[in-house]
């Protein structure tokens, strides 16, 4: 008889007494938690000991469970160690889920849109307590998750997995690389800085080279003929949702293959044209419980420290100034999984490079399984197929070190030096001259003449009184003497000294206070070290362009803004040459050819000024399509100069 | 390599459940240092912004508001001690630590005894209303009791009268009530704190001379500008020893009051004009005036800056992003010296166009041009083929988007080419023209020739600063809108 009107929990105490009932209870409870295995089987398992009970309940959870329905019960010994996974593919998993849970929490604190975008990064960095430490986990686990997507790829190929009955695993394998990239890449765009956008703008811009549906493909993707409003929330959607869906999609159906199939054996296990992954002989069995679950909690747990360790000591995630579409900045790249792209669009045409040749590539690697129906998996066996996976690693390395802005593209030195010196941070990295402390910048004009001699003081002396006494620079580009000028002649135009055209150059381009320029070049101060050493890297960066830049000195001209807000004007002058196509022209004496200009006299009424003429192929001087005579033409050197600034605030803090 | 990396279940175990704890030490680690990796952060941050707010006002903001901030004849100054509201007269105040007005101003000082007075007057009309409610014959003994007893209250304000603590002849409920007057702080002896006050009198004078003596200073800079009524209006304020002679209390006492309100109007009218914000009555504080300045813009104000200021956010139809106007603020405001401005730096700026105590100092706007010149049509055979594109991005760096917007300050970008071809060059003298040559030359020698209903503002240096492609590829930019 119940002691409710129906049976309960009461009648079993009543029954059996409280102790034994609620241990009952208990052991009752967790067999339903765990769909099948009771306090016993639990404890039995984490002590590595065998079951007791017969059928083994360690399957049931595999049988009647949720969770692990899809995790096979038992595994082959010979594929649970390191080798020939190496983990890739659960790592891969792994990284999917890390991707998923630290990109919810940053959604939480970011607003698709142009005009918030950016604040939020920066709200992200400043308010949100550990809001830098999960962008950073994001932003490191996409790199790593395209990096071992990549290699459980190449590890597949290399032992030959992807053989029969395995093609459409890679096959959806292949997809799920290529939308890892895209995923990759569409978050690229969503921080709204400088190095995002054009990354993104020069990824995006191979679109516009689809024959026929180039335009539309462009706008579609984009929004708009420029990435935008619209180029941004396309990004995002793609990026949270889009691109997630599929790639859960294919990486049940991925998953759900490697189970059907099982996972491949080393290829020296089995006979040629065996599969024998499904099956796993008694002794050769490894229990998912306890073994391999305990397993992958390691990892899990290993894993997780190392991506921890690294973003709190190790990696920042990299965020530059605001999005600007009128700036493009110097030495733009993709991203690095997609710099193989941009190095073989530098080999031509942008439709062959930039469509065709991404498109034959992952089409030819998708259908890898049909094409080579060899069914050896032996390493010997495969000579062609490793040989080609070698040539695939060693191409796309060739191909992404041509993607990088150092190689063929054709920027004039003197930008580059400058650039060089004052690139805002990114990717860990910032222009030197951004580094040096508030206190080392003192106000003045330092010349890179000083590490002539050994002398600095001297050297400077000098320096400043031969800039002094050169009488003879002129109207617009500024032009030194040629040598077999007669000087005197010269003297009669009025021209103005380096410093002087620096100074208004400094005025009217540089917006400067003309109070607030130096009126001499000085050596730096002992207690600037800092301020020395990019002064130095400015005269090597200089010494080493000398070709380009010949006779040339370079100098920092520091002065006063605001209070805590100081400006550095960069100066190059040197001597023109004539470039063409960025190479430095040589004359057939070996000789570099200078840049020269031809100036006559034009008066005006009341006014002579100095006018510059054409040199005629035939060698003759032409003025607005007169000709001018050979005597009345001075024929200069031009001297060029070249100036960019900077300001450094004193909380800038970028040497940190 | 093909077995598990650690063999026991037990390691296995520990080694991953330390794992877990260690990441939860470290990250509580992070957590504890979150506070302090913001504050830092947030610190740069605002400095490296106002790094990039230098930049863009160098390129944008310096041809009207002067290199440094300190205005040119176009806009007022910004490096500018009356927009960060600083009042130099603050430092006019008691400086001995004895005085019982330690650290008091001149206009606290003359506050409070504007209040006494005021008490006064009042505390004598209530005396002559009960007096004369006392004095009526048939008055009912029992009210006259009370009459008296508030009578003695008021004398008590008025004079300090010492016998005010005393209970004799009152009533107890009277007595209690004495009490709880005396204790609910009701301000006794007026004339006794106006005496007080009073002994303040020679250092009133002195602040007075003092805060005199300072307005002459910076009066080359504000005065005759800002204050132009100055004068008139010193002179209007009554004297005090006038006030002080006159014989009847009553009369004296509204002389007094006259004079005090009159030198505390003074006063009032000098701190507001220390402020910008105060001056333009602006609700919000100063980040927010110059921040809605920039997006909108200003009109332009007959007074004092004839020439508009144009809208600079896209939101206003301007060329620049919010956060490069946020930039642009913070940049403004770290020009903000706190309490170590001085009068130079009042003296150095340029506080309005037309207004000036220096005449030699006024650059006003010149709307006048000189368009009677003969012009020279520009020889543009050399200039190379544009690209629009550059065209337009140098258009924003150089700023030309400022002003080239909407008309009113300069011409509208969007239709440049259809309305010179149409209004401009149907003019006399530009016959023969063509619409490039009148686009090259009004880039070059912007002043020379000037439309009607427009400024000679446009700085004319950039035949100097730009290229001859810079120029060919605006124009370009021009051409196509």
């Amino acid at each position: 008889m119940s002691l409710l009107p129906f049976p309960s929990f009461l009648d079993d105490v009543h029954e059996k007494g409280i102790r034994k009932a609620i241990a009952e209870g208990v052991n009752e409870t967790v067999e339903r938690i765990t769909a099948g295995m009771n306090i016993q089987d639990v404890r039995e398992a984490l002590r590595g000991e065998d079951p007791s009970r017969r059928p083994n309940p360690r399957l049931t959870p595999h049988a009647d469970g949720f969770w692990l329905h899809m995790r096979p019960g038992y595994f082959h010994k010979d594929v649970v160690g390191v080798y020939p996974t190496f983990r890739l593919g659960w790592l891969s998993t792994y990284f999917v889920f890390f991707e998923t849970i630290t990109g919810v929490m940053l959604m939480f604190w970011y607003t698709p849109s142009p005009e918030i975008a950016y604040g939020n990064m920066l709200s992200i960095l400043g308010n949100v307590p550990l809001g830098q430490f999960m962008r950073d986990l994001h932003r490191l686990g996409a790199e790593a998750m395209v990096a071992i997507v990549a290699l459980h790829m190449m590890r597949t190929w290399i032992t030959g997995s992807y053989k029969k009955p395995r093609q459409f695993t890679w096959f959806t394998g292949v997809l799920l690389l290529l939308f890892t990239g895209l995923l990759s890449f569409s978050g690229y765009l969503l921080p709204w800085d400088q190095l995002s956008l054009w990354a993104v703008t020069i990824g995006a811009s191979m679109a516009e080279a689809s024959p026929f549906i180039g335009e539309q493909a462009n706008l579609l993707m984009r929004g708009a003929p420029q990435l935008g409003a619209n180029g941004l929330l396309r990004f995002y959607m793609a990026h949270v949702l889009g691109f997630p869906l599929i790639l859960f999609i294919f990486l049940g159906v991925h998953y759900y293959k490697v189970i059907i199939h099982g996972h491949s054996l080393p290829p020296q296990k089995e006979n040629i044209g065996e599969d024998t992954a499904k099956r796993v002989p008694l002794d050769k069995r490894v229990y998912f419980i306890p073994d391999v679950l305990t397993n992958e909690m390691l990892w899990a747990g290993v894993t997780t420290f190392v991506m921890v360790v690294l973003v709190i000591w190790f990696y920042h995630a990299p965020l530059e100034h605001h999005a600007d579409p009128q700036k493009t900045p110097l030495g733009t790249t993709a991203p690095w999984y997609f710099l193989w792209i941009q190095g073989a669009l530098k080999l031509g045409d942008k439709f062959i490079w930039g469509i065709l040749f991404p498109t034959v590539l992952v089409g030819g690697l998708a259908v890898m399984p049909y094409i080579d129906v060899t069914p050896s998996r032996r390493y010997k066996d495969r000579r062609v197929m490793l040989s080609l996976a070698m040539l695939l690693i060693s191409f796309s390395t060739i191909l992404s070190y041509m993607g990088l802005p150092e190689f063929a593209v054709a920027t004039s030195a003197e930008r580059e030096i400058v650039h060089e010196l004052t690139f805002p941070p990114a990717h860990s990295r910032v222009g030197i001259a951004l580094t040096i402390p508030y206190d080392q910048l003192a106000p003045g004009a330092y010349t890179t003449a000083q590490f002539e001699g050994d002398d600095t003081q001297r050297a400077v002396a000098q320096f400043n009184e031969m800039l002094g006494a050169v009488e003879g620079i002129d109207a617009e580009a500024t032009m030194a003497i040629s040598d077999d000028l007669d000087k005197d002649d010269v003297q009669e135009w009025e021209f103005e000294t380096p410093l002087e055209h620096l100074r208004n150059e400094l005025i009217s381009v540089g917006n400067i206070d003309a109070n607030r320029i130096p009126a001499q070049f000085r050596v730096v101060p002992d207690d600037a070290p800092v301020l020395l050493a990019v002064l130095e890297e400015l005269n090597r960066k200089i010494e080493q362009n000398a070709e380009e830049l010949p006779d040339a000195w370079g100098a920092l001209i520091i002065s006063e803004n605001q209070d805590g807000l100081r400006r550095v004007d960069l100066v190059i002058f040197w001597n023109g040459v004539q470039i063409e196509n960025g190479i430095v022209q040589i004359d057939d004496d070996g000789e570099i050819v200078p840049r020269l200009i031809h100036l006559t006299e034009v008066t005006d009424g009341d006014k002579t000024e100095l006018v510059e003429v054409e040199l005629a192929e035939d060698g003759s001087f032409m003025l607005n399509g007169e000709a001018v005579a050979a005597d009345n033409v001075l024929t200069v050197r031009e001297q060029r100069m070249h100036v960019e600034h900077i300001f450094i605030h004193e909380d800038s803090a970028y040497f940190d | 390599m093909n077995r598990l990396i650690i063999e026991s279940i037990e390691g296995r175990i520990t080694l991953g459940i330390t794992m877990f704890v260690v990441i939860m030490i470290l990250i509580g680690w992070v957590m504890i240092n979150e506070p302090y990796r913001m504050a830092s952060f947030e610190e740069q941050e605002l400095g490296r912004s106002t790094e990039q707010g230098a930049e863009l006002f160098a390129a944008n903001c310096t041809s009207c508001h002067g290199t440094n901030g300190q205005g040119s004849g176009l806009a007022p100054a910004l490096n500018n001690p009356q927009l960060f509201e600083y009042d130099f007269t603050n430092s006019v105040q008691v400086r001995d630590p004895d005085s019982p007005f330690f650290g008091k101003r001149i206009a606290d000082l003359q506050r409070a005894i504007r209040d006494l007075y005021l008490l006064q007057q009042d505390l004598i009309v209530e005396r002559q209303r009960l007096e004369g409610e006392l004095g009526a014959e048939d008055i009912d003994p029992v009210v006259a009791d009370e009459l008296t007893f508030e009578l003695r209250i008021v004398n008590a304000q008025l004079d300090d009268n010492a016998e005010i603590g005393e209970t004799e002849g009152l009533t107890e409920a009277q007595a209690e009530a004495l009490q709880t007057a005396l204790s609910n702080n009701i301000p006794l002896g007026v004339a006794a704190r106006i005496e007080v006050l009073e002994v303040g009198t020679d250092q009133q004078n002195a602040l007075l001379a003092e805060r005199d003596a300072l307005l002459g200073q910076f009066e080359l800079a504000m005065i005759r500008g800002y204050l132009p009524n100055l004068d008139t209006f010193r002179d209007a304020v009554p004297s005090r020893d006038e006030a002080l002679a006159v014989a009847d209390e009553a009369e004296r006492l509204t002389a007094l009051l006259d004079w005090i309100k009159g030198e505390l109007a003074l006063t009032d009218y000098i701190e507001t004009d220390a402020s910008r914000l105060q001056q333009v009555a602006w609700g919000g504080d100063l980040r927010g005036y110059i921040t809605t300045t920039l997006i909108h813009g200003r009109p332009g104000s007959n007074n004092v800056w004839p020439g508009p200021m144009v809208s600079w956010s896209q939101e206003g139809g301007g060329p620049l992003r919010r956060d490069q106007i946020d930039n642009i603020v913070n940049y403004i405001m770290n020009w903000d010296k706190g309490d170590d401005w001085t009068i130079a730096d009042l003296d150095n700026v340029q506080q309005f166009a037309r207004l000036h105590a220096d005449a030699a100092q006024i650059v006003a706007a010149d709307n006048s041009g000189d368009g009677s010149a003969a012009l020279d049509k520009p020889d543009i055979s050399a200039l190379p083929e544009g690209d629009a594109a550059n065209g337009e991005a140098l258009y924003a760096t150089q700023g030309c988007t400022g002003c080239h917007v909407g008309g009113l300050v300069g011409p509208a970008t969007a239709g440049t080419w259809s309305r010179v071809a149409d209004d401009r060059l149907s003019e006399s003298q530009f016959d023969g023209w063509t619409v490039a040559e009148y686009v090259y030359f009004s880039i070059v020698s912007p002043g020379d020739y000037l439309a009607e209903g427009l400024g000679n503002i446009m700085p004319a240096t950039f035949g100097q600063t730009l290229s001859d492609q810079d120029i060919a590829d605006i124009m370009a930019y021009l051409e196509s809108q």
